[in-house]
């Protein structure tokens, strides 16, 4: 063996050593935390035979906040989605799994919405449609309520369009993330100043229709180490009380409560798989760059036992970025951390490949992850597994 | 200069080494979404991904329903993911075949002409002279590829 070879045998020996390393690490902390994330069953959604089960933009649970509500139960949870192939919006019971409510929304209906970025409903007679650049009061019938347009002269700035960035309505204030149009600038060796960072979130009075910007992207970006569109996107969802909501970005390891546009608290929730993200390359395709690193995405809320799930978005090997199986290169696996009420992570866990935060949700103590493998096998019917925290048992 | 002139050329053949290979790599997608055995010399192509960016892809389709009539207007939709969808939308559209192409083995997606967000593609004299992602944030894609659809 000529030297050349010797050495470079030594060296990738070296490297997979420390990678074995650091991977036996990560699974011993993993295996360290006091608690477990068990599949205690499975959940699932009929569709009719023209409706395809890939939400447009939208799903999740929501109750009625209306004791007098004319179509949704007061306290009943009810999961919806948005065909994409309908454009209907759907309600279903959450315990019978029965389909109650269907509006359409796009094309042909009553109110032509598209693309609708987000959708929050209240009660039958109060839904939130985000649809760029409006903001749309609607009812249960469709009629238009209200029309805000969220464009601001001083600002630049679309909404999401992404199923998985939730925004939240507390009181009569809608908080979301937007898509900043500066980051990351279209010229990579472009520094951005302090000014440019400011206005992650974007708070839009529903009855006053002000709006304004507030919360910053990370400072990390005055060095000019940037990471890919996707990387900047606020997400959002309600804690507590009605008044607070919990705030993420997808390369921060802290989450953070606010309230009225302020930082109350600010916590870590850190995964033990990365410390940081490498920053874009000119070579490197955006969308790349998200799916080839590791990164947060979104976080829920459960109420009934005060635990924060984050999700964790795991790379996607670079040989499978072309693979013509869609499910394998652009459904990047996840991991779930567990944050107790006093803000202690309590565990850390990689799901199986099949489960996937395009469609999660919260209900009665239990998270629910669509399971992509059995939705795709069986489309007449939108698959769930139904996940619980509990404490790890130590023989 | 001599140093320099060699420079200048190495990167001329790498840049038409890549565009030849954008080049070959779209005809040979296409030839396999649609066996015509002679694609038009003149054409403009609307690549879509199924699961995407819904905004872009969106704002492309409205782009693409102003000139859907045009023989010189295609549109491709890819990256499909649900076979229910798929089978949903060939039924909506028997009747405008010809300009309509279902990437149903993803194809478009392997040869690396699109990931996420939708491409606009314009073909002139038999050779590509634009090809660009739709991303959200760049409003001159679209522009500019108006500007060729509509001169």
């Amino acid at each position: 063996m000529s030297y050349f070879f010797q050495k470079s045998f030594l060296s990738i020996l070296s490297i997979s050593l420390v990678l074995m390393g650091c991977t036996n690490s990560t699974e011993k902390k993993l295996e360290n935390f006091s608690h477990e994330l068990v599949l205690e069953g499975y959940y699932q959604i009929p569709l009719d035979s023209v409706t395809d089960g890939l939400p447009y933009g939208y799903s999740g649970v929501f109750r009625s906040n209306n004791p007098n509500d004319s179509i949704f139960e007061y306290g009943k949870d009810y999961f919806q989605f948005i065909s994409n192939s309908t454009g209907e919006w759907l309600v279903y019971d959450l315990a019978t799994s029965n389909n109650i409510f269907r509006l359409k929304l796009t094309g042909d209906g009553p109110v032509r919405f598209a693309p609708i970025n987000a959708f929050i409903p209240k009660n039958a007679d109060s839904i939130l449609v985000l649809n760029f650049p409006y903001v749309t009061l609607i009812n249960h019938k469709g009629e238009i309520l209200k029309n805000i347009n969220a464009l601001t002269p001083e600002k630049l700035g679309q909404f999401i369009p992404q199923s998985y960035v939730l925004p939240v309505w507390i009181d009569d204030v809608l908080i979301t993330g937007i898509m900043s149009e500066n980051l990351p600038p279209n010229d990579l060796r472009r520094k951005v100043d302090m000014e440019e960072l400011i206005g992650a979130i974007m708070y839009i009075d529903i009855i006053t229709e002000e709006k304004s910007f507030k919360h910053e992207f990370s400072d990390q970006y005055l060095n000019g180490n940037y990471l890919s569109t996707q990387m900047y996107f606020g997400t959002l969802y309600e804690f507590d009380s009605n008044a607070t909501a919990i705030l993420g970005y997808p390369h921060s390891d802290s989450l953070f409560i606010i309230e009225g546009g302020k930082v109350k608290t600010q916590f870590q929730a850190k995964s033990e798989f990365f410390n940081s993200i490498p920053p874009i390359t000119p070579k490197l395709k955006d969308f790349d760059h998200y799916r080839i690193n590791y990164c947060y995405r979104s976080h829920f809320y459960d109420a009934k036992n005060k635990i924060i799930y984050r999700v964790v978005s795991l790379p996607i090997a670079e040989d499978n970025l072309d693979n013509p199986d869609i499910t394998i290169s652009r459904f990047k696996n996840i991991a779930i951390i567990a944050v107790n009420e006093k803000f202690e992570k309590v565990a850390e866990i990689v799901l199986p490949e099949n489960f996937h935060d395009l469609m999660a949700f919260v209900s009665d103590g239990k998270l629910y992850l669509w399971d992509k493998e059995k939705s795709f096998s069986d489309e007449d019917n939108i698959h769930f597994g139904v996940f619980e925290l509990k404490d790890k048992i130590i023989n | 200069m001599v140093k320099r002139f060699l420079v200048f050329n190495i990167f001329l053949t790498l840049l038409c080494g890549c565009e030849n290979k954008k080049h070959d790599n779209f005809y040979e997608a296409l030839t396999q979404i649609n066996p015509e055995p002679n694609p038009p010399d003149n054409a403009f192509y609307f690549i879509m991904p199924d699961l995407g960016c819904s905004g872009c892809i969106y704002q492309a389709m409205e782009l693409y329903k102003k000139h859907a009539l045009r023989e010189d207007v295609y549109i491709i939709f890819t990256s499909y993911i649900s076979k229910k969808k798929l089978d949903l939308e060939i039924a909506l559209f028997p009747h405008l075949a010809d300009n309509i192409f279902f990437d149903a083995k993803n194809v478009m997606v392997e040869k690396e002409i699109l990931a996420y967000y939708p491409v606009l593609l314009a073909v002139e004299d038999g050779k590509i002279i634009f090809m660009r992602d739709m991303q959200p944030t760049d409003e001159v894609v679209l522009e500019e590829f108006k500007v060729l659809l509509e001169p």
